[in-house]
């Protein structure tokens, strides 16, 4: 039974993350109605801007920590106003292709940059490895799955009580309708994609702490596909439990069965879910039939 | 009146091409492919750019330092060695057209490499048909040495050499003559040869208690660990990334538990021990063909020079690096023995006869024959000493050439 | 009497449905047949009539590039017909490619089957496999076809894992030259031809089929589904019909592929597989019979062409030269990437629209092609 238990505990440490990943690409989505598949690169260089800087300044990890936040606003307003911007209104598919495009560039120029080598972080969080009633779990793992539930706080009293986060609803809702109304929908947009490129930035930090940093990283991007699915494509919350499941899921075809299975398995889940629930779990029907 | 413009034209066409498409062209020279009066090409395909481009970049840079040296010291009976590295992705779809750009297009005497066990695996049986001579880097694979193919010539010790290393060792480092075995690999299908190879060893003692896979990308291995302690193993066989056992590392220092690993030859490099404590980090060792520096062998000075002339003076302490460069040493050998017209041909015999040829230390003396075409047929454990950043060696190539069963070949 | 333009205008519904309309398609068709009689021997022999060329004013390209090129084609006509003329979004095109491998594998090495037996079984396949993922998620919204086929991606490699170590070997699975008849298609010359030929079939069977009723309900149900419907267009089984249909033709090329290849593994398959011929499409133009040409044609010889080009700057030159050395397949990426996000902006309808713009220009000459 321990051993059941701490799976379920590490698939929780490691799905926050995912859970992190999705929110940001559910952020997106749910505002611009693109799927960004350069959301795992976009993690992936928020753990390399985090190398670069510590390695150049040789601050310790907290101190980089709000620099690479500012860099990847910078990045995120970037991506808003020449990628997303200029093809707002698109088809599903160009828009797709173009983040797709948006994914290969950034993995290419951290490569030019930092190389095709795995490489660690020389200041990172405190990890000390503790024992709860019998579960491992490392100091590590707490912060991350501290560092996802404000997440959902934060983001949760943002949509609901401040005045922006209502406009990013009524954007998200209903653009036409927002603009209307007085919204001004491009900074909405630009909004969230900032939110979208910090929280993966985030995550990509947090990443660098539980392994070495390379270009695989990219792939979890993958990973937060199924969370967002689960969840709802359109429920913040929702990705993140999306998120939460998946990493748990995973474990526990690793543990009991193989690690070549999970990634089948998790995906084989996700088909499963798709046919007979294609909403999520917190999605709400109706948006789905073609 | 267009119509029969366009009628005149199309007739005016097809006489051109029936009468010039006959005329043949033939390009230079066809017995001696790659050589010429003052060079001669040796081709090389391995991955640059792609996935394991991290393991096969620096075996590359070595075989580049061996040959700048070599040209720098007059070249081979006259000849400089020319270069021509083609890149293969990891994928065989880029490397067969590479390889056949290495026969033909930009024709070579000789080729070095296909790392790639995939691409080594479509292109062996072209080998014949090319006549061309291959020797391998990094990677020798099962289909390539049995039945022996007499254009192929494989460096690196099988996986089934370097898995009796392997266990040979464990039983010394874990103090018992019967132990139990796990092993964890990446999942592809050499990570499952590798889990056939420990699984036909189980015997005498020895036990096998599973195999976990850990594939390319994963965050996160506790729940591997955790199946690994139900195995209750002695020692595991590590077959896989440098990423994947830095995870291990850090899932048994926060399980606390201290399960001794030992990799195949592809799995190490400085890498795998960043951001874990030494305790947790020395649990991982692996075998090596390659000598790295600082360990001290008589052709380490020649070494460490040809590097930094080249410019790759930080790769020397990397096995890869030092695989490379005794490739292109035994390559020149062969070339210089022979002859002064050197063939595809003869270059095949040349490197057929090599016989205890030395490398100054850096690998086991190199050894073809008839009968056997894996060239180096000892390895050594290397343990990581975090105080220097450098391999230190367990022992030497002598103490394990008898674990050799040379089950590939036989 | 003048005539407006150097082309001709169609002037009969006879002359409309002919495949080669104008005399000036004749010509056009002799000069290409010429090409591409030349080409083969050019490759080979590095001369064109007796002129040397050497292998850098060739850009390095090859024999063995210009068949892959082929297969690359053949994948992205297929990838076209489902994705830009019927606007379904399946990232399981290696998926497919995968089937076809397994089902030349299957029947081909193991049951020794005759070749055209064995490319039929493989199509078979496909379309199998396409009907029962497509049944359920056709009916969703595109993203959740797009997802679905995402799911189908990992499920069908690691069923081929199993298969190649159950079967084959680690090493991959091995596949013989494929005989037709007394012809054994053993070198690059033979494989030339008949690539050469099944591309061309396929892209007149593609043209063909969406002059027809069946090939003009993909397009609108592409366009407008709802006005479709209305039309009496069954959208869901149009839907069905191009994915199940797409998917023999990849299953098929796939099946050609491994025999080219001659030993495929679990490998070969990435997701980096299936965005090449989504970049191929859309560079060459999405919903255009020549653009999956173009897009192909480019994405199999860039990187070739760059890697030509590299060598022959010094590494020394500053900045470039030492990162086209160390890196030319990440710069490959960088360019390919700058290139999609620039037509995707600027021009959608991808080289084809560029096509199209030079080849009004030159039969409307000397009018202007407005």
């Amino acid at each position: 039974m321990t051993e059941f238990i701490q799976l379920v505990v590490s698939g929780l440490a490691i799905g926050s993350i995912y859970g992190l990943i999705a929110l940001g690409f559910v952020l997106i989505y749910k505002s611009t109605d693109v799927f960004s598949f350069a959301q795992g690169d976009l993690v992936m260089v928020g753990a390399y801007l985090g190398f670069g800087l510590l390695t150049w300044l040789g601050i310790p990890f907290l101190a980089v920590i709000p620099i690479v936040l500012v860099l990847a606003a910078l990045l995120g307003l970037a991506i808003q106003r020449f990628v997303f911007k200029p093809m707002m209104g698109s088809p599903l598919l160009i828009m797709v292709m173009a983040t797709i495009a948006l994914s290969l560039l950034l993995r290419g120029v951290v490569v030019i940059i930092w190389g095709t080598g795995a490489v660690t972080y020389p200041s990172t969080l405190p990890n000390v490895a503790l024992d709860i009633f019998g579960v491992k779990i490392a100091t590590v793992d707490l912060i991350i799955m501290g560092v996802t539930a404000l997440a959902i706080l934060i983001f949760g009293l943002f949509f609901r009580l401040t005045r922006v986060g209502l406009h990013m609803r009524a954007i998200a809702e209903n653009s036409e309708a927002a603009a209307v109304v007085g919204i001004n929908a491009n900074r909405m947009f630009s909004l969230a994609l900032l939110i979208g490129t910090v929280t993966a930035a985030v995550g990509g930090l947090l990443l660098a702490n539980l392994q070495l940093v390379s270009t695989n990283i990219s792939e979890l991007g993958l990973l937060s596909f199924p969370a967002a699915v689960l969840g709802g494509m359109r429920s913040i919350p929702g990705s993140v439990v999306g998120g939460l499941i998946i990493g748990v899921i995973g474990q526990l075809a690793t543990g009991y069965i193989n690690g070549t299975a999970a990634t089948a398995i998790t995906f084989g889940v996700l088909l499963v879910v798709l046919l007979l629930r294609p909403q999520g779990i917190f999605g709400s029907k109706g948006v789905v039939r073609a | 009146m267009h119509s029969k413009l366009g009628l005149a034209l199309g007739a005016v066409a097809i006489t051109a091409v029936a009468l010039t498409g006959c005329s043949t062209g033939p390009s230079t020279s066809a017995d001696s492919p790659g050589v010429t009066a003052d060079t001669i090409s040796i081709g090389t395909i391995s991955d640059q750019t792609g996935p394991t481009a991290s393991i096969q970049l620096p075996w590359l840079h070595g075989v580049q330092s061996a040959f700048d040296k070599v040209n720098k010291d007059g070249g081979v009976n006259g000849r400089k060695i020319d270069l021509l590295s083609e890149d293969d992705k990891y994928d065989v779809a880029i490397g067969q057209p590479a390889f056949k750009k290495l026969v033909s297009q930009t024709p070579t005497a000789a080729i070095m490499g296909l790392n790639t066990s995939n691409v080594q695996a479509a292109i062996t049986p072209l080998l014949k048909q090319s006549a061309i001579p291959l020797l391998s880097g990094q990677a020798t694979i099962k289909e390539a040495v049995s039945p022996i193919n007499p254009y192929f010539f494989g460096l690196t010790p099988t996986y089934a050499d370097q898995v009796d290393v392997i266990l040979d060792y464990a039983a010394k480092r874990v103090d018992k003559k019967n132990f139990t075995v796990a092993v964890i690999d990446n999942g592809t299908a050499s990570g499952l040869e590798v889990e056939d190879l420990v699984k036909e060893r189980a015997v005498d003692g020895i036990k096998y208690a599973g195999a976990v896979v850990i594939e390319a990308g994963a965050a996160s291995v506790d729940a591997q660990l955790q199946t690994i302690i139900g195995y209750h193993p002695d020692v595991i066989v590590f077959h896989g990334t440098s990423s994947a056992v830095n995870l291990i590392a850090r899932a048994q220092e926060k399980f606390g538990t201290h399960y001794p690993l030992i990799g195949i030859a592809p799995s190490g490099g400085p890498s795998a021990f960043a951001g874990v404590t030494p305790e947790f980090g020395n649990l991982y060792e692996y075998v090596q063909w390659a000598t790295p520096f600082p360990i001290k062998v008589k052709g380490t000075d020649d070494m460490v020079a040809a590097a930094k002339a080249a410019g790759f003076d930080k790769e020397t302490n990397n096995p890869d690096f030092v695989a490379g460069y005794a490739g292109g040493l035994v390559m020149a050998q062969a070339i210089k023995d022979a002859g002064d017209d050197p063939t595809r041909k003869s270059i095949r015999d040349a490197l057929e006869k090599l016989d205890d040829f030395s490398t100054g230390g850096l690998t086991p003396n190199v050894s073809f024959g008839p009968k056997d075409h894996v060239g180096v047929q000892s390895l050594v454990p290397l343990k990581w000493d975090y105080s220097t950043s450098a391999f230190e060696a367990i022992g030497s190539y002598e103490d394990y050439t008898d674990a050799i069963t040379n089950e590939y070949q036989k | 009497m003048s005539r407006p333009g150097f082309g001709r205008i169609v002037t009969s519904y006879r002359q409309e449905r002919r495949l080669l309309r104008t005399p000036g398609r004749i010509v056009v068709l002799v000069i290409a047949l010429a090409f591409v009689f030349l080409l083969p021997m050019v490759l080979l022999q590095h001369s064109l009539f007796g002129i040397p060329i050497s292998d850098s004013q060739l850009l390095g390209i090859g024999l063995p590039q210009v068949n892959l090129t082929l297969i690359a084609i053949m994948g992205a006509i297929s990838l076209n017909l489902l994705v830009g003329y019927t606007g379904l979004i399946s990232l399981g095109h290696a998926a497919f490619f995968a089937v076809g491998a397994f089902a030349a594998g299957f029947l081909g090495t193991q049951l020794q089957l005759p070749f055209p037996l064995v490319l039929l079984g493989a199509g078979v396949a496909g379309a199998i496999v396409g009907l029962l993922i497509g049944l359920p998620s056709l009916r969703l919204q595109g993203l959740y076809l797009m997802l679905a086929t995402l799911a189908l991606h990992f499920v069908v490699i690691f069923v081929f894992l199993q298969y190649q170590i159950g079967n084959f070997s680690p090493a991959g699975i091995p596949y013989l030259s494929p005989e037709i008849g007394p012809l054994i298609i053993d070198d690059d010359q033979k494989w030339y031809v008949l690539l050469l030929i099944a591309a061309v079939l396929l892209l007149l069977g593609v043209r063909n089929l969406l002059r027809t009723r069946q090939g003009r309900s993909f397009i609108a149900v592409r366009d407008h589904e709802i006005a479709a419907a209305s039309m009496g267009i069954n959208v869901p089984r149009v839907r069905l019909t191009s994915f199940a249909l797409s998917s023999f033709v990849v299953s098929v090329v796939g099946a050609l592929y491994a025999y080219y290849l001659g030993n495929i593994g679990e490998g070969s398959f990435t997701l980096n597989f299936v965005i090449g011929y989504f970049a191929m499409i859309i560079i060459g133009g999405m919903g255009s019979m020549a653009g999956p040409v173009f897009g192909a044609i480019l994405w199999s010889m860039l990187p070739q062409v760059i890697q030509t080009i590299a060598k022959q700057v010094p590494a020394s030159t500053p900045f470039f030269g030492q990162v086209l050395n160390a890196y030319q397949g990440f710069v490959v990426l960088v360019i390919v990437a700058i290139l999609l996000l620039v037509i995707l902006r600027f021009r959608p309808g991808g080289l084809n629209d560029y096509w199209q713009t030079l080849k009004g220009g030159v039969t409307k000459w000397p009018y202007r092609n407005k």
